[in-house]
């Protein structure tokens, strides 16, 4: 996900100190993996150059973290379009398993097991969240259950790919 | 296996706080192999999803498990009791006393109004009309469904009639639940809501629950899973089990 | 509607083929039965007017040519536009005969029945059942009686088949000789209309009778598979078809059915009319012909069902329409109120208002057969409308105290739905209501006695008839005494007080108890030889000083007792041309003919209840299996979850047996009530009894039928619930 753009969101709904962005960052969207000062810095930077954040006013001594960042118009727009373009989807886990798959029906090896193992690792990884969800707040839970969709996709494309197994194998063997 | 190493091998199954155990599981109709061999023990109050595609052979294993069918070969133990030692009456008695399922829908009598259905398996136990009738509403109450009491499954939405569903499973204080795609006709939000209903009064009674289904999101709310293909489980799956 | 939709909509299973299929046979059978009770009602007063000749003096003939000696007898000169007619019934055993005598000119120009020639003195015609009778009796027990057989009488002029008439031919001066003869200038053609009167009313109830059943039964059939055919419509109207086009399929497929099933019925009924023929009407069997109704009628009551079949079809599916979107939901019967009673009451009240006003007015009015018909055919259709509401509260009755699991399944099924559960056993209900009705009725016809041997009256071994006053009694002592078998004739002459007289001797000798001492006494002869007067013992004799033989009264012949030597007796009465009444022994002075109508419409009545409960048994069994498949996959997945089998069985009995129980007992109520509104119509002080042996016999077989139906539902219950049926998947 872009992270520029979520800080510039974050910027959007209050004028707020480097510090604080970190840690709101990290209780929204950071949960498992939170962010580096560092990147937040660099990302702040950037934003200030393209002319989509404003620095207010700073206090005495300040390093990064004691300057205050507001919104600028620019940016503002910018988020707006952000939200309102749609997203490509995410190919990466995809090709991974994929090639896994291909390699599998080449070395002859059980490319179902191989499927089953990494279905058994996304049920596990749902498990997990769907524990998790019990306790969850409200945010979290919707961000729980698009992750659940989305493994559950993966997983749908796990099925396809098992019931076209014995096709593949034929087409790899032809032009292997 | 002999007998008396059969029985053995089930008190120690039970001993390791199993409540199924199931070895050698075989069973042919006609000339179709549906199991081929499955050995399986469920942990006494787990939830285990059994997942695998249509004409793997889930439902004969889960026949075979609730005592429904007889296997042709190997032999299933449940709560300490030997299924294969029991006639088609005795097994019947089980399923009413030990065992609760839950179907996808269809189940409930139509002409009858929750308490009523809830009630039912304990009337047919034995239980006096009164009695059972109190019971049913506790267990109404504590699926949240106090006010439907009255009302008859045809004037409910998906989601209460398979609650009202779960507790008739769960009114006879049953080992173990067999649910078979009990929220497949739901919307995803119903169906959260039944299945969290069902685990949470499940978990407080410390039932074990065998879920069937092919939806990864009802699996996910499982302690563990087991994938069921061409009569066998999966390498991974016993893998796994280990 | 594009064909193959129609065709995709009405036949897509083997269970819509079974429907139609029974639908046709339920339309044939009724059809079958209709027509033949349709046919019979058409014909009766045909075939009275046929044999009227036998039982009806002709055209009155007033001109005399004086008194006979008795000063009573008028005399008649004989001329070729008039005949002297003599009718009587004869017996042989119990068995009626009708015989009628005619004298006649040579050159007479009355027409004979059947355009057949006068018979001479000595000669007869018989009817073909009457000559085969007489042909396998010894002639001294029968032929004898009559002369010499001419021929048969043609079936233009008998009643059935079975009718026993003879049509003999007499001396002039003899007949006059009788007294009791009409002077008549033709044969009637016309019956009165009393007899076949009752048989039609008898028919148009039965009529109404067996439609209930039937209809209930069709209903039942038309309904199986009722809910996936309402979602099927809902398909075929999403696609765009209109609720009439819906209704007018639905129409089409029902009017269709019936006008097949109605064909088939025509064709029943001609395989059937051989059996019905069987059954005693008016006396006889029948003429096939004579239950068939013409062609016209069959066209007019096969397309009259059809289209009776196509319109309610169409309402009833124009109504029912569940739109386009289906109902995933199972539909909830509407509610039944306490007016669904309306119908019995208005049934029983113009039943009760006809029989209370009968006395004010002729019997044979029509408004009061309106009134009897009509409150009748409402009460019955009440009852089937009513039962729902019954049932109703009894299962809100039942939910209170059931107790166990399958009495609480039942109990639920019962409250939610009425009309069903009552429709599968009010068949049976309306039969029991119907038996009970007749059963209440046929009590007040007491038995008729069989005669006993009771001191004072006639001995059971007597012949007796009554003698023409210029009798040769010296002749007719003789022959009697000469025939085989007769142990003593006895005459006995007119008395001044109206009665038999005879010697003291002779009056012991038949039975009587003639006073100590007495030489001669006077007797009432009727009293002593009919029972049915209510009286077990006759007037005793009065002693009278001497016996004036002017004027012979009746003779009695004594016989060993055995059949042969009775009939012989009568022979001998009947060939000496003396007797002006045929002879009587006890026994059939008892019957009297009287028994026959109500024994005729006893068989009729008890073959029509018999097909009632047969019709309804199937009508039971039928909506028994049709219910338990239903809720095939609940049952199932309550025996997955363990519940037996015999649990099952258990619900289903129970949700017949409930409505049953109470309904039943209401019914029989009923029908013994419109008994006795009807016997208190009649006016006379008979008072209903306890019914006889074949009423609870009925009941019994109604009540086994009903078990049966029940029971021969479980095996297709089991297998249909069978665990590896409701699989998991």
């Amino acid at each position: 996900m872009d992270k520029s753009l979520a800080l510039l969101g974050l910027v959007d709904s209050g004028a707020t100190h480097g510090y604080d962005l970190k840690h709101r960052y990290d209780e929204v969207f950071g949960r498992g993996r939170p962010i580096a000062f560092g990147q937040v810095y660099a990302v702040l930077a950037r934003m200030i150059r393209d002319g989509h954040l404003m620095t207010l006013g700073e206090e005495a001594g300040a390093g990064p973290d004691r300057k205050r960042y507001a919104i600028t118009e620019a940016g503002r727009a910018r988020v707006r379009t952000w939200l309102a373009t749609p997203d490509a989807p995410a190919p990466d886990l995809v090709s991974n398993l994929f090639a896994k798959v291909v390699l599998a029906c080449m070395l002859e090896a059980d490319a179902d097991e191989l499927l089953d193992v990494q279905r058994m690792e996304h049920l596990a990884r749902m498990r997990e969240l769907t524990h998790a969800k019990q306790d969850a707040l409200l945010l979290e839970r919707l961000a729980i259950d698009s992750a659940l969709f989305h493994l559950e996709a993966d997983l749908r494309w796990i099925d396809m790919t098992s019931a076209r197994l014995n096709d593949m194998q034929q087409e790899i063997r032809h032009h292997g | 296996m002999a007998d008396h190493a059969r029985t053995a091998d089930a008190l120690r199954s039970t001993a390791k706080g199993n409540i199924i155990h199931a070895t050698g599981l075989r069973k042919n109709f006609g000339s179709t192999e549906a199991l081929r061999g499955i050995d399986l023990d469920v942990r006494r109050g787990e939830v285990l999803a059994v997942m695998g595609p249509s004409g793997s052979g889930k439902s004969t294993l889960i026949h075979c498990l609730a005592g429904v069918l007889t296997p042709d070969e190997g032999h299933v133990v449940v709560d300490g009791v030997d299924l294969g030692a029991l006639s088609a009456d005795a097994r019947a008695r089980l399923r009413l006393e030990r065992i609760g399922f839950v179907f996808q829908f269809g189940q409930l009598l139509p002409d009858l109004t929750a308490v009523d259905n809830v009630a039912l398996p304990l009337l047919m136990g034995g239980m006096g009309r009164k009695k059972a009738t109190v019971q049913a509403r506790e267990w109404l109450e504590r699926l949240e469904l106090g006010d439907q009491a009255a009302k008859v499954p045809g004037d409910m939405s998906g989601g209460q009639a398979q609650r009202v569903a779960v507790a008739r499973a769960l009114a006879t204080n049953p080992g173990v639940i067999f649910a078979d795609e009990p929220t497949g006709s739901l919307d995803s939000v119903s169906a959260e809501n039944v299945l969290t209903a069902m685990l949470q009064a499940v978990r407080e009674a410390g039932t074990t629950v065998v879920l069937i289904t092919h939806d990864p999101r009802t699996a996910a709310y499982a302690d563990r899973e087991i994938i069921v293909r061409d009569g066998k489980l999966s390498a991974a799956s016993v893998a796994s089990l280990a | 509607m594009k064909p193959s939709a129609a065709r995709l909509l009405l036949f897509s299973n083997t269970a819509s083929y079974r429907r139609l299929a029974g639908i046709v046979a339920g339309v044939a059978v009724a059809v079958a039965m209709l027509l033949i009770m349709l046919g019979t009602y058409l014909h009766l007063p045909d075939r009275a007017d046929r044999a009227a000749w036998a039982t009806v003096p002709g055209t009155a003939v007033t001109a005399t040519d004086g008194t006979l000696s008795d000063g009573v007898t008028p005399k008649f000169a004989e001329s070729p536009g008039v005949i002297l007619r003599h009718a009587g019934t004869d017996y042989l055993g119990s068995t009626p005969i009708d015989v009628v005598r005619v004298a006649a000119t040579q050159d007479t120009a009355v027409t004979f029945p059947g355009s057949l020639a006068a018979p001479r003195p000595g000669e007869y015609y018989a009817s073909p059942a009457m000559a085969d009778l007489i042909a396998s009796t010894p002639a001294d027990e029968l032929g004898d009686r009559y002369g010499t057989m001419i021929g048969e009488l043609p079936p233009s002029t008998l009643k059935g088949p079975t009718q026993l008439a003879v049509l003999a031919g007499a001396d002039w001066d003899q007949l006059t000789s009788l007294g009791n003869v009409d002077a008549v200038s033709d044969f009637a053609t016309r019956s009165t209309r009393s007899d076949s009167t009752t048989y039609r009313l008898v028919i148009a109830i039965g009529s109404i009778a067996l439609l209930v059943p039937i209809t209930l039964l069709i209903g039942i059939v038309s309904q199986l598979g009722a809910a996936e055919r309402r979602e099927r419509f809902a398909t075929v109207r999403l696609i765009g078809a209109g609720r009439k086009a819906i209704a007018t399929l639905s129409g089409l497929e029902m009017g269709l059915a019936s006008l097949a099933g109605a064909v088939a019925g025509i064709g029943l009924m001609y395989v059937l009319r051989p059996a019905a023929a069987l059954i005693k009407v008016l006396g006889s069997e029948s003429y096939l012909r004579d239950l068939t109704p013409s062609a016209g009628w069959m066209a007019v009551a096969a397309l009259g069902i059809a289209v009776l079949g196509g319109l309610s079809a169409w309402w009833r599916t124009y109504r029912d329409d569940v739109g386009a979107l289906g109902s995933s939901r199972e539909r909830a019967e509407k509610r039944v109120t306490l007016a669904r009673f309306i119908p019995l009451a208005l049934g029983i009240t113009m039943f009760a208002g006809a029989t209370l006003t009968v006395n004010s007015q002729s019997a044979g009015g029509s408004l009061f057969a309106l009134g009897l018909l009509g409150g009748f055919a409402l009460t019955a259709f009440g009852i089937v409308f009513a039962g729902p509401w019954m049932t109703k509260v009894l299962a809100v009755l039942f939910t209170r105290t059931a107790r166990t699991a399958p009495s609480m399944v039942a109990a639920g099924r019962l409250s939610r739905h009425p009309r069903a559960t009552f429709r599968s056993v009010a068949g049976l209900v309306v039969a029991v209501f119907l038996v009970s009705m007749f059963a209440g009725s046929a009590s007040v016809v007491s038995a008729i006695a069989k005669p006993t041997d009771v001191a004072g009256m006639i001995s059971l071994d007597a012949v007796t008839a009554p003698v023409a006053s210029t009798t040769d009694v010296a002749a007719l002592v003789g022959a009697l005494e000469s025939t085989p078998g007769v142990t003593r004739a006895v005459m006995a002459y007119k008395g001044d007080g109206g009665g038999d007289v005879m010697t003291a001797a002779d009056a012991a000798a038949v039975g009587l108890i003639p006073p100590a001492g007495a030489q001669a006494v006077e007797v009432n002869l009727s009293g002593a030889l009919n029972e049915n007067v209510g009286r077990t013992t006759s007037e005793p004799p009065v002693s009278v000083p001497a016996i004036d033989t002017s004027v012979p009264y009746d003779v009695i012949a004594l016989t060993d007792g055995t059949d042969a030597s009775i009939e012989r007796a009568r022979t001998t009465m009947v060939a000496s041309g003396m007797v002006t009444s045929p002879p009587q022994t006890r026994a059939t002075y008892a019957d009297a003919g009287a028994m026959t109508m109500i024994n005729e419409l006893g068989v009729m009545a008890y073959i029509g209840m018999g097909i009632a409960v047969a019709i309804s048994a199937l009508a039971l069994t039928v909506a028994t299996i049709a219910a338990a498949l239903d809720r095939k996959r609940t049952f199932g997945l309550l025996r997955l979850s363990g519940m037996p089998v015999r649990a099952l069985r258990r619900v289903i009995t129970t949700e017949a047996a409930v409505p049953l129980s109470v309904t039943l007992l209401a019914s029989s109520g009923l029908g013994f009530l419109m008994a006795w509104l009807m016997i208190a119509a009649l006016g006379s002080d008979a008072s209903m009894g306890a019914p006889d042996a074949r009423y609870w016999v009925a009941i019994a077989a109604s009540l086994a039928l009903g078990a049966a139906a029940i029971t021969s539902s479980f095996g297709m219950v089991r297998r249909s619930t069978e665990l590896t049926s409701t699989r998991f998947e």
